[in-house]
């Protein structure tokens, strides 16, 4: 009961309890000795805090002419620092976006792959594909045996680096696309943050 | 009287959120006291608590017109106050500021009455007692004492439960009664 008095001295002195607690505590100080003492001291403290001199400063008018002097033109609008945060959030938006653009175009093109492996899309490859059908060391080997020859196994090495040469380039292309228009929304964010912040100390 | 003055605050604030200058001036006059004696009674070091006064007001210019009057100007300003001491207190190292503390000590003793010593000793003393909570609970117990907020407004400007406030006051006030005891025991 005393502990529970006692963490509620403090808010007793501040004033901040509600009627029926201060009731309580009030109750029980008529007859407590020790709790008496400790608001006492906490009385003391609150005292001796409130009067220890602070020292002397500027007056508020040197002061406020200091401020004037250091406050940039311009306050922050808000309007602008919305649009700021809205681009923040809308580049990994889009880089998020490009990555799942990218896999999805790899798994195509890995499913695509794998069936070609397979032969059953062999009279398809050729058409709207700009990209050789035989790796090079595979093109001399033909040269040098002019053309006759079943190749077997090599035929399935030539397959898999033509895949794999395939696969490459359009990693290459999209990593390039996805550079490219990151680097794109940076520099316009850039360049908005830039005119922002020249036009606070301009202005 | 009061109505007055809360009344001309707000003039003031909605002029100085529309870019008034003047405005932002008057309403720095109006709360330095206020922003001075919680900067100061945070950081211990008079240089260091004008550094932070003034960075606060900038920090208040900057963002005034983001200011939503929900809670009262002086609660708002409370709260950049507190960041901004605390910032500040931060960066200088505890290195600096016992050197400006020897420095102002003994240039200070040269001078004035033995009584005057004293009193400056407790003052001393007690700054250095505030200074040693840690910071959670001396920016409770410095919103208490020294600006004389309610539990509501110190919640607010802290953004802490009431419940929070209670508990960190309680542990301040008997921290600060340790650490004045020690030191009275020692003889400052």
């Amino acid at each position: 009961m005393q502990d529970r008095i006692i963490e509620k001295l403090g808010a007793y002195l501040d004033g901040e309890l509600d009627l029926r607690t201060r009731d309580e505590v009030e109750s029980h100080l008529q007859f407590c000795a020790d709790c008496r003492l400790e608001l006492e001291e906490l009385r003391n403290l609150s005292l001796h805090l409130q009067t220890t001199p602070q020292p002397d400063f500027p007056t508020a008018a040197n002061f406020r002419d200091r401020v004037m002097l250091s406050i940039p033109r311009n306050s922050e609008t808000p309007g602008a620092r919305t649009n700021d945060s809205f681009l923040l959030w809308l580049i990994p938006v889009f880089v998020l976006v490009s990555w799942i653009f990218l896999q999805v175009v790899m798994s195509m093109m890995s499913a695509g792959s794998f069936i070609n492996l397979g032969g059953m899309t062999a009279g398809l490859t050729g058409l709207g594909s700009s990209t050789t059908q035989n790796t090079p060391w595979f093109t001399l080997l033909q040269l040098l045996s002019n053309g006759s020859g079943e190749w077997g196994n090599l035929d399935l090495f030539n397959n898999i680096g033509v895949f794999a040469h395939n696969l490459l380039l359009q990693m290459i292309l999209q990593v390039a696309v996805v550079g490219i228009y990151t680097g794109l929304l940076i520099l316009i964010w850039r360049n908005k943050n830039k005119g922002t912040l020249n036009s606070q100390i301009h202005a | 009287m009061i109505d007055s003055a809360l009344k001309t605050e707000t003039v003031l604030l909605s002029d100085a959120q529309n870019g008034d200058r003047a405005a932002f001036g008057e309403l720095v006059t109006l709360h330095y006291d206020g922003v001075i004696r919680v900067v100061y009674r945070l950081c211990g070091d008079v240089q260091l608590a004008q550094d932070a006064a003034q960075e606060c007001f900038i920090r208040a210019w900057i963002k005034i017109a983001a200011y939503q009057p929900r809670s009262p100007f002086r609660n708002w300003l409370y709260r950049i106050a507190v960041n901004t001491a605390l910032d500040l207190l931060r960066k200088k190292t505890e290195e600096s500021l016992d050197e400006d503390a020897r420095f102002k000590n003994s240039r200070d003793e040269q001078d004035g009455p033995e009584s005057q010593l004293i009193a400056k000793e407790e003052k001393d003393m007690m700054q250095a007692a505030i200074r040693a909570l840690p910071e959670a609970a001396r920016c409770v117990l410095v919103l208490r004492e020294y600006s004389e907020l309610t539990y509501d407004e110190i919640a607010s400007v802290l953004d802490i439960p009431i419940g929070t406030v209670m508990s960190r006051l309680n542990y301040a006030r008997t921290r600060l009664r340790e650490i004045l005891n020690i030191s009275w025991r020692n003889g400052g």
